[in-house]
């Protein structure tokens, strides 16, 4: 092997943690600027759970733009915070900001506003503030209203949408929305909002701070911020805010450390940093192809193990602030960052087993295309949203739910192996008899582990059907998802097992699980109908559309007679080629050589590694 | 590697098996006939053909949810033999995903095997296959384990060392992954026919503070004629017109009914609405006098509350004797019942869900909606009943969500809430094949671990091996 390469893994790895270790530091304002971040951290309630203000600003400010950022009237951006601030504080820059999403042009032509591509479609509540345009909104928004959720079209749709969004802002506006403060009394669950606090206090003595102090100390602390920020005045804000956390630290110990991690997990973003690592692996895998392969394809290893780490990490801080342990998925979001979490892993197997860069290709490809999947779904709402009644079972979803969706992970890798046997072959010589026994291979240890992940989360469901509603088996959309999962699964290895397809027809099998996975995941879901359908996003039947279609023209690929395949030569050599073709190495076991029967595997050169 | 390394043993072609001697034997020659039968069904291709038949019909099974309603999906296309599957179920498919027109009409269908005719050529399918490759290892008559079966004396101790016997030299390990999951799935086709052919669900409404003692199949509803009991005022009589007729329309002239009865029009799904005015209303007696009826398409039963379909129906009533009309009473589930007078009698008539009585009672003592603080988000719903048997004790229990209540061979699921957090409704199953899927589910599990974890192995030995 090339001596040349024992360094870089290291210098990629130590690269990557510098990197890491620089985005988790969180930015230090000058004190005598306001302190957005420690604003943020203040605990509210929302959506039944306590959470940081900043977790509530971003998803306020993420369902009205579809940004967790915004840029000001100024064109600097800013924090989430500073927004929800601004407009409690009826502050003349939140109107002037852009911020309302509007797509669609009949809702714009409704409220007189040019479509503006430029501003991405955001525009300020300024340009429709008009109390004409918010009635004629508030009009067609309360017709839509009228009609059911499925039959609306798109323009009922969107106007109730906008019109969501426009009573959000007033709500802050008001100071109705969030629940900013806690209880008066201490075993109450629910937290108040300040316009509630403040209506109870007598008019006369709303003025003076001190008097209110008397009667709702939290009140009183809430408004002394607010003026502070109004009268611009960093000083006193800062020490207000700070004053005001730790009496709530105080006071809600448990509480305060989960908003305090989360405010973390904000601002790390450790899916966002992954998604970057992911990207950064596939490249070096593919750069792999070009030369130097040993070293890059154990960098790409190595890299892709510490975002497994990362990753790994993350899921667990979710459990804590959910406090739900175990449980890695609970909604369509969360199983798009725990199906990523398991492609990675189970391509980490491969690629220990097979050392053939394969794995690393698929995996980091799987990865990088999960966490783009999950921030499309993050622009829900709450990613760590309350379960509904049913749902609310720690025990199943840790069992069920991961299982299940362990076996769509499995259904994905085996599919995406299948991809790239086909691409390969049929575009770059480079697929050998190895090479592609190599691959088939592990597309069958893939396939079997995907028939009994999947078949036996879909058992584990019916049971827990059979617990909470006397059916084990109800033929929900959802169910019937997991179940064509499973047939197909074990369509795959019969067709196998009786002689009906080789290699090749394994893999164009398991592209086409791809497709029934996609069906089962997002598909059912946007029939809207059953009991499972958690998400329902518009934009989601355009993407699964999109991936079908892909999957369908590889399948018609896959079907070109092997004849033309480009790796043709290369498959049907009688002796593996011992010179390797354009894509060198990538197929070739590196470290020792085959014949050393019996060395152990750890001295392999392959994985010599940081350890 | 060999590509045969990793198959199962492949289908027996001409050899025989080990057990079945290839001698000119009668047996010998009655096991070449059944073999030569069996090979067709058991064949992988028909296998495959078998799953594809099922994921299609799973497929426009679900898309036909989106329409009409579960149970109508259920007996249409999954409990029956033959399946009439219109082309229209695709529509919903396109609509959602391909933009096609929401008021589209396709006309037309097809006849596909329905799922009891899939489930049966799978179990045929897999039967014979399993004949065909059942077999032992040669017959190992001499064992350590069998002479200790002989030195012993206790037949206890004899036969466990004949299963020892059985175990380690008769059986072929690297199929009993294989048999094991697939006798798990005959259990578990079996399990869901019985369930399919025998299971009832009814539900159970209680208003807290008060009592129930039957259950309501709401697939089914009923045209009830009660009447107080002049000797016990504890007691009605009853008398009720089945789903089936009520169903079939016409006119009822019965010794048992009151009445000669005309249902006029019935509906399975229906909601009441107020007349426009000018309008009039088909009733012309009883509570419907300023409303009318709306027939409604049925419900999905899946859907995520769960609601069952309200049927409704204009039904007229005459004398028996003289054959005069009494009225048309305007009937709905939800209204409850109208009284009917006649010089002689009081009767009430009523619209309702079927009812099975128990020969227990059910008395909700409380009720609980919790929700997630500061949202509407259901977070628990449970309800504390005092279960109170004709014979015996009465016990108290609670049910809520994933903690049912196990009451001679009924399950007592919390299903959903009344109005205004009014009551309970509980969820009674009646389903004998209920441990099925228990068993077939971890006999199918296990197999597969043993059955991929044994090739895991000997792949991983051979890789270590390289």
């Amino acid at each position: 092997m090339n001596e040349n390469g024992r360094w870089l893994p290291w210098v990629i790895l130590g690269g990557a943690t510098l990197y890491l270790i620089f985005t988790m530091v969180p930015p230090r304002q000058a004190s005598t600027q306001m302190q957005w971040e420690e604003l943020g951290g203040i605990p509210v309630q929302d959506g039944g759970r306590i959470k940081p203000f900043d977790s509530m600003a971003r998803t306020t400010l993420m369902l009205v733009s579809g940004k967790q950022e915004y840029k000001d009237e100024n064109d600097k951006t800013q924090p989430a915070v500073k927004w929800v601030m601004d407009v409690f504080t009826q502050n003349v820059s939140a109107a002037r900001s852009k911020v309302f999403r509007i797509e669609n042009d009949q809702v714009l032509s409704l409220l007189g506003l040019q479509p503006r591509s430029a501003t991405h479609f955001r525009y300020a509540y300024d340009e429709f503030k008009d109390p004409n345009k918010l009635n004629l909104l508030r009009e067609k928004a309360s017709a839509a209203r009228k009609v059911p959720e499925k039959e609306r079209d798109a323009f009922q749709a969107k106007v109730l949408e906008t019109w969501g969004h426009v009573e959000l802002y007033r709500a802050i506006e008001r100071g109705v929305y969030p629940r900013l403060l806690p209880p008066l009394v201490a075993d109450e669950r629910d937290w108040r909002s300040m316009a509630e606090a403040y209506e109870v206090i007598p008019a006369d003595i709303r003025k003076d701070l001190t008097k209110v102090a008397r009667y709702d100390r939290d009140l009183a602390m809430g408004l002394a911020i607010s003026t502070s920020y109004e009268g611009n005045n960093p000083k006193l804000f800062n020490e207000f805010v700070s004053t005001y956390r730790k009496s709530l630290e105080k006071r809600y110990p448990a509480e305060t450390s989960r908003t305090s991690t989360e405010l973390f997990f904000n601002h790390f973003e450790p899916f966002y940093q992954c998604s970057v690592l992911y990207a950064l692996v596939f490249l070096l895998s593919c750069l792999a192809w070009f030369g130097w392969s040993d070293a890059l394809n154990r960098s790409a290893f190595w890299l892709m193990v510490l975002t497994l780490v990362v990753h790994t990490g993350a899921l667990f801080v979710r459990m804590y602030l959910m406090n739900r342990w175990f449980v890695f998925v609970t909604n369509l979001y969360s199983s798009s960052v725990f199906i990523g979490w398991g492609c990675v892993a189970v391509c980490l197997g491969l690629e220990w087993l097979f050392r053939n860069g394969i794995g690393n290709l698929v995996g980091s490809v799987l990865g990088a295309l999960t966490m783009l999947v999950a921030h499309h779904l993050a622009a829900g709402g709450d990613t760590m949203e309350m379960l509904r009644a049913v749902l609310d079972t720690n025990f199943w979803l840790a069992t069920h739910v991961t299982c299940v969706t362990f076996g769509y992970t499995a259904t994905f890798v085996a599919g995406f192996l299948g991809l790239v046997y086909i691409l390969r072959g049929v575009l770059t010589p480079s697929l050998d008899k190895q090479t592609g026994r190599a691959l088939s291979q592990m597309i069958y240890g893939v396939v079997c582990f995907a028939t009994l992940l999947s078949f036996t989360g879909t058992v584990l469901g019916g049971i827990w059907a059979d617990q909470s509603w006397g059916r084990f088996w109800g033929w929900d959309p959802k169910e019937n998802g997991a179940l064509l999962i499973v047939i197909w699964n074990a369509l795959i290895l019969h067709a196998r097992w009786g002689g009906m397809v080789k290699q090749r027809g394994m893999a164009v099998l398991a592209v086409a699980g791809n497709m029934v996975t996609g069906w089962s995941w997002f598909g059912t879901n946007q029939l809207g109908v059953g009991l499972h359908a958690y998400g329902f996003n518009n934009t989601l039947a355009t993407g699964l559309v999109i991936f079908w279609v892909s999957q369908i023209a590889t399948i018609v690929v896959g079907m070109v007679p092997m004849q033309r395949w480009a790796s043709y030569a290369a498959m049907t050599a009688t002796v593996p080629p011992v010179e390797p073709s354009s894509l060198p190495q990538l197929d070739k076991p590196v470290g020792k050589p085959r014949q050393k029967r019996g060395g152990k595997r750890g001295d392999a050169g392959y994985f010599p590694g940081p350890a | 590697m060999s590509e045969s390394r990793i198959q199962t043993a492949p289908l027996p072609r001409s050899e025989p098996t080990p057990d079945a001697s290839p001698s000119a034997s009668p047996q010998g020659n009655l096991w070449r006939v059944v073999q030569s039968i069996l090979r067709p069904f058991a064949s992988l291709r028909l296998t495959v053909f078998l799953f594809v038949l099922s994921m299609f019909l799973v497929f426009t099974g679900t898309l036909a949810m989106r329409d009409s309603g579960l149970w109508v999906t259920l007996s249409g296309y999954f409990r029956c033999w033959i399946a009439w599957i219109p082309f229209q179920v695709f529509v919903p498919f396109g609509q959602v995903f391909f933009g096609m027109p929401q008021t589209m009409r396709v006309p037309g269908g097809f006849y596909f095997p329905g799922g009891w005719t899939i489930g049966l050529a799978l179990l045929v399918n897999l039967v014979a296959a399993h004949t065909l490759r059942f077999q032992f290892l040669k017959r190992a008559d001499r064992s350590l384990l069998l002479q200790r079966a002989a030195e012993v004396s206790s037949p206890f101790q004899r036969a466990l060392y004949r299963v020892g016997h059985f175990l380690v030299h008769r059986i072929v390990w690297k199929r009993s992954g294989i048999l094991m999951i697939h006798s798990g799935l005959i259990l578990l086709l079996l399990g869901e026919f019985i369930t399919g052919k025998y299971s009832s669900e009814a539900v159970m409404p209680i208003k807290i503070g008060e009592s129930a003692n039957y259950l309501q199949h709401t697939d089914r509803v009923e045209l009830a004629f009660t009447q107080d009991d002049p000797d016990n005022p504890e007691r009605d009589r009853t008398v009720v017109v089945p789903d089936s007729l009520l169903r079939s329309g016409g006119i009822l002239n019965d010794a048992r009914l009151p009445f000669k009865v005309e249902i006029v029009q019935f509906m399975e799904n229906s909601r009441v609405l107020e007349l426009t005015p000018g309008e009039k209303s088909s009733a012309t007696r009883g509570a419907g006098l300023a409303a009318k009826l709306e027939k409604l398409p049925q419900s999905a039963g899946a859907d995520s509350n769960q609601r069952s379909d309200l049927p409704g129906a204009y039904v007229a009533l005459y004398d028996k004797k003289t054959g005069d009309k009494l009225g048309t009473y305007l009937l709905w589930v939800p209204l409850g019942e109208q009284e009917v007078k006649t010089p002689k009698d009081v009767y009430r008539l009523d619209l309702r869900y079927e009812r099975a009585y128990q020969p227990y009672q059910i008395y909700l003592e409380e009720f609980h909606h919790d929700l997630y603080p500061g949202t509407e988000i259901p977070k628990n719903f449970s309800s504390r009943i005092r279960l109170m048997p004709e014979q015996g004790d009465s016990r108290e229990i609670v049910v809520y969500m994933n903690n049912p209540l196990r009451y001679e061979g009924q399950t007592f699921y919390q299903s959903g809430v009344l109005e205004k957090n009014a009551g309970t409704i509980l969820q009674v199953v009646d389903n004998p094949g209920a441990e099925m899927p228990y068993i077939s589910c971890t006999l199918i599990s296990l197999g597969m671990l043993v059955h991929f974890g044994l090739h895991l192995l000997s792949f991983l030995q051979r890789r270590m091996a390289i």
